[in-house]
């Protein structure tokens, strides 16, 4: 009898101790950070009062980078160390991003970690997302006056396992505990408190700066349940800006419409005059004293093609879920671009209902993401409130001619554990590869590949003979894992994981090393390796002039001299981990060595006098 | 706290191991098992209990998934009675049956040749939909009457209509695509 003790969650707590914990809504455009406090949710905001962080970092040579409002002007003065829109890139593969969009100087040494080039090294997309969550958790901190237990992040329910893998990765090197990550829009449903008791199907429409997602959510006697989720996770109120800037340029004669810092400073306008528009019907431009205006119209019918996109995936999802659009009772607003009047219209008539709009549709993620955190902290006892999860993406394998098998379809609810056999086909046979994909296409090649898993030490058996059974498990974030069984012996087949893309635990923990290390030691270091360069330098030259005109130049005892300092300096190079030990044996070489130098050099000046080249004294 | 993971997915929800499921009482019996073992409920637990937390929940939406679809149901039924199922081998040999399937599959392929392709796919959706009630009807028959073999063969024309469903979505998600 397979019997477990399950101890009962939570009761460990102690009732009054109140685990500070906040939710946090790592945004493309803008981030923000929340927490419970006195059992209200709220946003925290900075020594100014605000309460969003640009998703903005400046990075800068030998000095801390700069993170949100501060970062901002230096998009336009110095843009290749200035990034924004990371999450654009985040867990995404090089091939997968489109670098015409991005002004950014990608490296070129790592294979599949898209590394962006910066005057303080080469960073990656987990990096550049830390440096916000850093900035995140520290005025958390100083508000709240204390560590943190733990956080909630959200990711948008579209994110693939790469993308949550390299959010939680992010939130690892910013030394942030995560309780869970949490679906953008499941966060909204929470704050608009639709778990208090209501039943119903609802429908959160999220249109934020990068991403665009809708999930179908059922509420059924305090749980959430999301049935369905889809979106685009390229779609979002920069692509209005896009068409926006599109447009104005135009409008520009064609000298204007090449000029690359005239195009950044039309497309941060574009976004300024998005806003203006839900508040006036037309705006006027002047670029360079060319002079024109836009009009609300001509901004909806600019921006028709995208709002079409977004609710043509809200249908796809409400099949998904196998409902109407009539069976949804609620319809949430999420994200700054749905403050565009005319996007809120097309979603009132294709759901025929208003949608609620109270709470700031910027800040209404991390209110829920904090009210999350706080019962995940242990904070509610007896709070029955629970969320179950959807798998967005169908997960798969490669089978033969590249096409995917679907091991786990989309919309499973989560965590799952789903076991495949796999036979071998050759005699003897002891190791296989399992290609792990992720997509809804039949092609490995319209998929996106998460894993190759190397299985080794199969029992050699005849072909066919071998039975492995393969265990594909996603945890309650959304995270895969696998394990693998020869069926027959039980003999545990050894997996290696080569993640197509991303970090691996290794490169992980060997980056935390690296950050938490002192940066005196780094320093340190650096100069030990400096001066045993200096040093191998030296005696390479000094040998390379004794074997020309040593016996030549010096007499014996001088001779004894330099090849005792030498050999000080060698073994010092070879032993001593200071630096300064070494730089002194070198200045003691050196220093015996003077006169011979001297020598040398008025032998040259006396070779060329007498018509002889430099070179044929050279070292 | 006990979790039994040789009990029957019957037994995990309390109820009877039969083909009709009320579908409320499964629902409302999933939720309390949901909100009792859920991994949420485990975030400061140890790391034993959070894996074991992942597992039973796994369980618990497999068992969910099979009772909740008739196909995956009557299949489980038949195993519970001892009935093997192949993957590789076990298909129909009914002739009658292969055809009318590849008919339906011919028909949603050439859909577009409809001036109302969406409606004309509605319809060959409709007429899956009768076809796969007689079938389940079929099973509850036969199980009831231990006719183990007409049984499982209902259940594996059963198998069939899942894919025509998938195909149907891919067309429709092709359909809808044009239209914007």
């Amino acid at each position: 009898m397979a019997l477990l003790q399950i101890s009962e969650p939570g009761m460990s707590t102690a009732p009054h101790a109140h685990r500070l914990a906040v939710g946090i809504d790592l945004g493309t455009t803008n981030s923000l950070v929340a927490s419970v406090r006195s059992g209200v949710a709220e946003t925290l905001v900075d020594e100014q009062g605000r309460a969003m962080l640009p998703s903005v970092v400046h990075y800068r040579k030998d000095q801390a980078p700069i993170v949100g409002y501060e970062a901002l002007p230096y998009r336009l003065s110095d843009s290749l160390n200035t990034i924004s829109s990371v999450k654009r890139i985040l867990g995404r593969p090089m091939q997968d991003i489109r670098v015409h969009e991005c002004s950014y100087s990608f490296a070129q040494d790592h294979q599949s970690v898209p590394r962006i080039n910066t005057c303080s090294g080469a960073r990656s997309a987990v990096e550049i997302s830390s440096d916000i969550l850093t900035a995140l958790k520290q005025r958390a901190e100083e508000t709240l006056g204390d560590e943190l237990t733990g956080a909630v992040i959200t990711v948008p329910a579209y994110f693939d396992d790469t993308q949550r893998q390299a959010t939680k990765d992010a939130a690892k090197l910013a030394g942030l505990k995560v309780f869970r990550l949490l679906n953008e829009p499941t966060a909204a449903a929470i704050a608009y408190g639709l778990d208090a008791g209501a039943e119903g199907i609802v429908a959160v429409y999220d249109l934020g700066g990068g991403t665009f997602d809708i999930s179908i959510l059922k509420l059924r006697k305090g749980v959430f349940e999301v049935v369905a989720t889809g979106g685009d996770s390229a779609l979002g109120g920069d692509d209005f800006d896009i068409v926006v800037s599109e447009w104005i340029t135009q409008q520009l004669p064609a000298e204007l419409q090449q000029d690359q810092d005239l195009q950044r400073q039309i497309y941060i306008q574009a976004r300024e005059l998005k806003e203006q528009l839900t508040q006036t019907e037309q705006v006027e431009i002047n670029i360079h004293d060319h002079m024109f205006v836009l009009t609300r119209d001509q901004f909806e019918q600019l921006i028709e093609p995208l709002i079409k996109k977004s609710l043509l995936a809200c249908r796809r999802a409400l099949r998904d879920a196998q409902f109407s659009k009539h069976d949804v009772t609620q319809v949430v607003m999420v994200g700054g671009s749905t403050r565009v009047p005319r996007v809120r219209a097309a979603v009132e008539e294709f759901f025929e209902r208003v949608p609620h709009t109270d709470i700031d549709p910027d800040r209404v993620v991390a209110i829920g993401a904090a009210l999350q955190a706080d019962v995940l902290a242990g904070n509610k006892p007896g709070d029955e409130m629970l969320l179950l999860d959807v798998l967005p993406l169908s997960l798969g394998i490669e089978t033969m001619g590249g096409l995917v098998e679907k091991i786990i379809s989309r919309n499973t609810t989560i965590p799952v554990a789903r076991a495949q056999e796999f036979t071998t086909f050759k005699d003897g046979q002891t190791a296989m590869r399992i290609h792990v994909l992720q997509g809804e296409r039949e092609c490995v090649s319209d998929c996106r590949s998460l894993a190759t898993f190397d299985l080794t030490q199969i029992p050699p058996l005849v072909a066919g003979a071998a039975k492995i059974k393969v265990t594909f498990s996603v945890d309650a974030d959304g995270l895969l894992n696998v394990l693998a069984q020869e069926v027959n012996t039980g003999v545990q087949a050894k997996i290696e994981v080569k993640p197509s893309y991303g970090l691996s635990d290794h490169e992980i923990e060997s980056m935390l090393k690296a950050s938490m290390e002192h940066a005196k030691d780094d320093m340190l270091m650096r100069a030990l390796r400096e001066e045993q360069v200096d040093a191998d330098r030296v005696i390479e030259a000094l040998d390379a002039a004794l074997a020309k005109d040593g016996q030549q130049l010096l007499n014996t005892e001088e001779l004894s001299q330099i090849e005792q300092a030498r050999a000080e300096l060698l073994a010092v190079r070879q032993h001593s981990q200071q630096a300064d030990e070494i730089k002194q044996a070198i200045k003691h070489l050196e220093s015996v060595s003077e006169e011979y130098v001297a020598r040398r050099m008025n032998q040259s000046v006396q070779s060329m006098m007498q018509g002889r080249t430099v070179e044929e004294f050279g070292e | 706290m006990e979790f039994d993971f040789t009990k029957s997915y019957f037994e995990c929800f309390q109820l009877e191991a039969v083909f009709f499921v009320d579908q409320s009482l499964l629902a409302d019996n999933y939720q309390q098992l949901q909100i009792r073992y859920h991994p949420d409920r485990f975030v400061n637990a140890s790391e034993q209990d959070k894996r074991l937390a992942i597992q039973v929940t796994s369980h618990i939406n497999e068992a969910f998934e099979t009772l909740s679809d008739e196909q995956m149901r009557a299949r489980y039924l038949l195993q519970l009675q001892g009935i093997e199922f192949d993957e590789d081998k076990d298909t129909t040999h009914d002739m009658e049956f292969l055809m009318q399937q590849m008919e339906l599959r011919e028909a949603i392929d050439n859909v577009d040749q409809h001036a109302d392709a969406l409606a004309a796919l509605d319809a060959l959706a409709d007429q899956a939909a009768v076809q796969k009630k007689q079938l389940v009807q079929m099973f509850q028959d036969a199980f009831a009457a231990q006719h183990w073999d007409d049984a499982k063969q209902a259940v594996l024309k059963l198998q069939f209509f899942k894919r025509l469903h998938n195909q149907i979505a891919i067309k429709q998600d092709a359909l809808e695509d044009e239209l914007i």
